[in-house]
């Protein structure tokens, strides 16, 4: 009899893990490279015509009639293990960025090594720490969310640095504890205008315990603005709080942008508040979020001069993500968009009244 | 050949064994000289945060495949996080570079075949699987 009853559980054991490991995300090719690969097909429509939708300065996007281009995207990895200590990891990625189409980059190609324990460098193309999820905002799979709250997320002006960082993680007593230090180049895109972000530098600190993680970031740059022009300092601060315990899921940011003499077109902060609660497969969150130009007197009234980059905008959200199979899972996510008769942070151009803005996606991971 | 009512029996301990979510074990080679772990280096070695164990030498988890009920046991008793987060979470990992979920085994037997051998090798098991070749070094 007991006998049987472990040949029942080993055989059940077995089937279970046989359709587990046929379903594993992720591909080895030989002993030292993996591939794998993420992506989302989304839709939005939003009910006004007066503007596009779209996030991160993105142009065109959705108005009336619907739109795949704002966060549709497909993302390729390949991973290599030389050792226990060095490994190096290169992404493309298809996305819209600041052309009207979705196009294939290497969005990040980096080595990085583990000398120390707790201590890892890493040198080449890769993200800034500016916010909580910077480094896995373009994977749909990994986040709640349908789409990170514009009003923050939309507020970074650089996207990636070429250079290095150097991270050391320690853990004490169920505490942990990890601070990244960067330094590189970058660029910006605005206003037509693509400009050298010099000396990219800065880090982040994060604490985390048990459920909880917050976290703190700063990324300055001398960008030039052009030929005969003083470099402007930009600067973005970022703090961050996420919890994870049960059935809840809770996340909150607050950043700052802010640089000198164009002060009164580029400081902004924004900020948003996220909640979920899952129910098995299925999380329903709410986001509410906001973004508000700053203008100081005492400055240069650039304003005057040419538009801002962001203007005053603030979303009320309702979403769910439904994990309907193993590697993939749906979202739905309805957000009513008021920019106060501005063109805010996330149209082309001003809308007069809020809008409602309706978007579905599948996202993926392989 | 089994007789119905011998079949009946043995499906229904099947039952009575997962209904009363027979205990996991965190194991290591017996060989190994890592004696006792909390539950916060377990955690932190399975989610790819500590790559050492506190006494020294790699620390290299290993896996059941996703789908086993005894998996899904032990990430929520030890991390706090269900089947469904656990993807989330190496998705987020892996496709920012930081690390790659650990590698997964079909079943106790192969784990410990797998653990024995390997002294920086970490697993988990149902406690009644334990013998000689690995020893308990953390219990949820």
């Amino acid at each position: 009899m007991k006998h049987n009853t472990s040949f029942t559980t080993a055989f059940l054991a077995t089937l279970l893990g046989t359709v587990g490991a046929s379903a594993q995300a992720a591909t080895d090719l030989g002993e030292h490279l993996t591939f794998s690969g993420f992506g989302t097909i989304g839709a939005v429509r939003s009910n006004t015509d007066q503007a596009f939708f779209g996030q991160d300065r993105q142009p065109g996007g959705a108005d009336t009639s619907v739109d795949f281009d704002v966060d549709s995207n497909l993302g390729f990895q390949l991973s290599g293990r030389a050792n226990d200590w060095l490994s190096a990891t290169v992404q493309a990625l298809a996305i819209k960025r600041d052309e009207d189409e979705i196009e294939m980059q290497p969005e990040w190609a980096f080595v990085k090594a583990a000398p120390l324990p707790g201590l890892a460098v890493r040198v080449g193309r890769m993200p800034l720490p500016t916010f909580v999820v910077s480094d896995s905002r373009n994977v749909g799979y990994a986040n709640t969310w349908l789409r990170a709250p514009n009003e923050v997320y939309g507020l970074s002006m650089l996207r990636r640095m070429q250079g290095a960082d150097v991270t050391y993680r320690r853990s004490v007593g169920g505490i942990g504890l990890s601070a990244t230090a960067l330094y590189g180049d970058s660029g910006l895109f605005t206003m037509g205008m693509d400009l050298d972000a010099n000396d990219v530098r800065g880090g982040s600190v994060q604490l985390e315990i048990e459920g909880l993680t917050a976290r703190a970031s700063r990324v300055v740059s001398d960008v030039e603005v052009g030929a005969g022009l003083p470099t402007e300092r930009y600067s973005f601060t970022g703090y961050g709080v996420t919890f994870e315990r049960g059935a809840v899921v809770a996340q909150a940011e607050y950043v700052q942008r802010r640089t000198g003499t164009y002060y009164n077109i580029v400081a902004a902060n924004g900020w948003y508040l996220m909640g979920g609660y899952r129910f098995g497969t299925l999380t329903p969150y709410a986001i509410v979020s906001r973004t508000t130009p700053l203008f100081s007197a005492t400055r240069p009234p650039m304003q005057l001069f040419t538009p801002l980059v962001s203007e005053e905008q603030a979303t009320v959200a309702l979403g769910a993500r439904w994990d309907a199979f193993d590697d993939a899972a749906f979202k739905l996510q309805v957000e009513r968009v008021d920019t106060d008769g501005t063109y805010g942070i996330s149209f082309s151009g001003p809308v007069s009244r809020p809008a409602t803005v309706v978007s579905a996606a599948l996202v993926f991971t392989f | 050949m089994i007789t119905l009512p011998r079949a009946l029996c043995a499906l229904t301990l099947t039952f009575a064994a997962a209904a009363a979510q027979a205990e996991v074990v965190v194991v290591m080679s017996a060989k190994s000289p890592v004696t006792t772990l909390t539950q916060a280096q377990v955690s932190d070695i399975f989610l790819g945060k500590l790559s050492t164990f506190p006494q020294g030498g790699q620390a290299v988890p290993i896996d059941l495949a996703s789908g086993a009920a005894q998996r899904d046991e032990f990430y929520t008793k030890v991390t706090g996080r269900t089947a469904v987060q656990l993807k989330s979470y190496w998705a987020k990992q892996s496709f920012s570079g930081k690390g790659t979920a650990p590698k997964a085994v079909s079943g106790d037997e192969e784990m410990k075949k797998l653990i024995a051998a390997n002294p920086n090798t970490i697993g988990y098991i149902e406690k009644s699987s334990l013998d000689a070749s690995v020893k308990a070094v953390f219990a949820p």
